[in-house]
């Protein structure tokens, strides 16, 4: 909308004055005078091109999908969860379910096509997997849901076909999805007083994304690390 | 003679595993669940399967057992018991078996939803039978998704089939309509 409006008065002028060039050409095209006025006419178209080739820049520079992930608790809204086993009786369902919202902000970029395509080959998903072991994740409802998997420690979340449609359908805007999860202990691992963090990671067949894929996807996972504070007796 | 058969409950993750036939090995046709029978495998034996067929464990979501109440007619069950966490007063007891008894679903869900969010208190256990088996027997389901047993028949694989281990294994929604709507008609 803007670019287009920026774009248009820049052609008007540059009409202008190559009009306003020609005109003085056929009267005073022999005088001193007139051709200082040309070099003055120069800069202008010049500065007019340099005006349009910045206002390329940032479609040029703007990557064409931001990931942020939040994760909250979902009871006490925090950022952190405390889990205790104590005989039989242990936190509750409900207190230790961790909401995980992953929001896309879409951006104007000509690298839209590009993305999309090197999204349908390497296909990025998140892991949500507890970075040290001691506890599990696991679905929080039942279903069939074809873009969450289940790891031995933790859920998949497939996001490459989301992506892909989001930059298709639509130029700019903000989306989100949100998953939940509960935190259960791992039975044949049991461990005492831990602090152990869930930190989704961007992976790619299996493996840590590769780091060239955050120059067209930004993936920032910087402060979305939940904290898990677990006690047992 | 009663025989009790104690099962522990797994996901299983691929589904490209073949299942080699071992004794106390049963996977189930529907649910890509593994019960491995408790009196055979112990917990180094448990570590070295977990990984041979990609198993987690897993924990029944609270929600998962109201959903088994809920539709506890559909699904062709009948509950019996409900055990919580923290034990209940006697006159919680009787209130919840009374329920129990007359098949009030409503005041069930109602009474566990009292637990759940006034007294701190989740289901541990839930106790039903199934319709298709005739005569006296029990199956357990209890919340680290240990299956229990009583006078089935040996009926593992079947039983380990069904709808209600779908629900409660998370791998399965009734698509019915809530059995409140359903008593309407």
């Amino acid at each position: 909308m803007e670019r287009g409006f920026v774009l248009r008065e820049l052609f008007k002028q540059a009409i202008t004055l190559v009009i306003f060039y020609f005109v003085l050409k056929h009267v005073w095209g022999t005088e001193q005078w007139f051709n200082d006025k040309v070099k003055e006419l120069l800069f202008f178209l010049s500065i007019g091109i340099i005006y349009f080739i910045a206002s390329l820049a940032p479609v040029i520079v703007s990557r064409p999908v931001v990931i942020t992930i939040s994760q909250v608790n979902k009871r006490f809204n925090q950022s952190s969860t405390t889990f205790s086993i104590k005989g039989r009786s242990r936190t509750q369902d409900h207190e230790r379910t961790v909401s995980l919202q992953v929001t896309v902000l879409r951006k104007q970029s000509i690298w839209g096509v590009i993305c999309c395509k090197i999204l349908k080959h390497y296909q990025p998903k998140i892991a949500i997997e507890p970075a040290t072991p001691g506890i599990i994740i696991q679905k929080d409802i039942a279903g069939t849901r074809s873009d969450i998997t289940e790891t031995s420690t933790g859920l998949i979340l497939d996001i490459s076909s989301y992506l892909s449609s989001i930059i298709n359908n639509s130029p700019s805007g903000i989306f989100s999805k949100v998953i939940d999860y509960k935190i259960s202990d791992q039975p044949l691992n049991p461990v005492t007083d831990e602090t152990i963090h869930i930190i989704p990671n961007l992976m790619c067949g299996g493996r840590k994304a590769p780091y060239w894929l955050s120059s067209i996807i930004r993936y920032d996972n910087s402060n979305c690390g939940h904290v898990v504070h677990f006690k047992r007796g | 003679m009663s025989v009790t058969i104690k099962l522990y409950l797994y996901k299983l993750l691929s589904r490209e595993v073949t299942i080699s036939e071992t004794e106390g090995v049963t996977p189930s046709f529907e649910w890509n669940l593994l019960a491995l029978d408790r009196s055979i495998w112990r917990s180094h034996g448990l570590h070295s399967l977990e990984t041979k067929y990609m198993l987690k464990p897993f924990e029944v979501n609270q929600n998962d057992f109201d959903i088994l109440i809920n539709f506890s007619n559909d699904l062709k069950v009948h509950v019996l018991a409900i055990e919580f966490t923290e034990e209940l007063t006697p006159n919680e007891e009787d209130e919840l078996n009374r329920s129990l008894k007359e098949h009030n679903i409503e005041r069930t869900l109602e009474f566990i939803n009292n637990q759940r969010y006034e007294n701190h208190n989740d289901i541990e256990t839930v106790t039903f039978q199934y319709d298709f088996i005739p005569g006296y027997h029990l199956i357990n389901f209890s919340r680290d998704a240990v299956l229990t047993l009583e006078n089935t028949d040996n009926h593992v694989q079947n039983i380990l089939s069904t709808q209600p281990i779908g629900v409660l294994s998370g791998k399965f929604i009734p698509p019915f309509s809530s059995s409140k709507e359903a008593d309407r008609f």
